[in-house]
């Protein structure tokens, strides 16, 4: 990945059809359909990345919507290895 | 005879180097921005039994060759043209990645152009044809905003005005440049490789 250092969450889901169909949700908030990170592997390998600040609202879509096997990551890259930190669900 | 390489992706370098050589230049300085560069036109020289010396300022480096030629020679191996420096074309000829469901080869390619543009071995140029000319013509801010990073970066964005005007969409093209058959083909005879997506 490219140098500097970025924050952005990260959104994986369970299964590929329930991935694009958040996407179609949260489009407006300015999502980037992106491989899920290989340090994530328990997931499909779609995600959606998100500004940090609008994790609460695509939370609260993806809820409102019904949709289930999501998981919402807080990354951190300042280097090649991004560091990735669930917030949602709390286990 | 002076020639500037500089932004020249590995092995052009040594090829506009050769072609002077070749038409008989006898003292000829290129200025290149990379490691790769000299190592090769230092190896060009040598295989020709002419002098090379290399001064650097600021990233850049000036390679002098000169000396009596051995006459015209095969080009010589080229130390590793890879990552980093471009050296490959990207050609795109459909608007999804590979056979199967459309929806998901459409964002399996979207996800591939987000992760060319973030990464750092970059291609030389992105070549579009086809049904492929739809992605920079299209409305999607995703793919358009990651063929503008590649642009941003340095990387040639080129799609076939034939195809645009075939499915009539010449003018929403909102990402890269208008080319045509030639330009497209050269660039890919001028890659050390091409990756069709």
């Amino acid at each position: 990945m490219s140098g500097g250092t970025q924050e952005y969450g990260l959104l994986t889901f369970s299964s590929t059809h329930t991935a694009l169909r958040a996407e179609v949700l949260l489009r407006d908030l300015n999502v980037r359909m992106m491989p899920t990170l290989r340090e994530i592997s328990a997931s499909c390998g779609i995600s959606l990345r998100l500004p940090p600040q609008a994790g609460e609202e695509a939370q609260a879509r993806l809820t409102g919507a019904g949709l289930t096997g999501w998981r919402l990551y807080h990354v951190l890259s300042e280097g090649k290895k991004p560091v990735c930190t669930l917030i949602s669900p709390k286990e | 005879m002076f020639l500037d390489a500089t932004g020249k992706a590995c092995p052009i370098p040594v090829v506009m180097a050769k072609r002077e050589l070749d038409g008989g230049c006898e003292d000829l300085v290129i200025a290149v921005d990379n490691d790769t560069a000299v190592q090769n036109l230092t190896r060009l020289a040598s295989g020709r039994q002419m002098q090379a010396e290399t001064q650097e300022q600021d990233g850049v480096f000036r390679v002098r060759i000169h000396g009596a030629s051995s006459g015209p020679a095969l080009m010589p191996p080229l130390a590793s043209c890879g990552s980093g420096q471009g050296g490959y074309a990207v050609f795109i000829s459909k608007d999804h990645l590979g056979e199967g469901a459309q929806e998901l080869g459409y964002n399996l390619l979207r996800m591939a152009l987000f992760t060319l543009a973030q990464g750092e071995a970059l291609p030389e140029s992105v070549l579009f044809m086809n049904s492929g000319v739809r992605l920079p013509a299209g409305e999607d801010e995703q793919v358009l905003d990651s063929l503008r990073a590649l642009s941003d970066k340095g990387v040639d964005i080129l799609v076939c005005g034939t195809c645009l005007n075939y499915y009539g969409i010449t003018e929403q093209l909102k990402a890269g440049a208008v080319s045509n058959m030639y330009d497209i083909l050269e660039r890919m005879q001028r890659a050390g490789k091409v990756i069709t997506l």
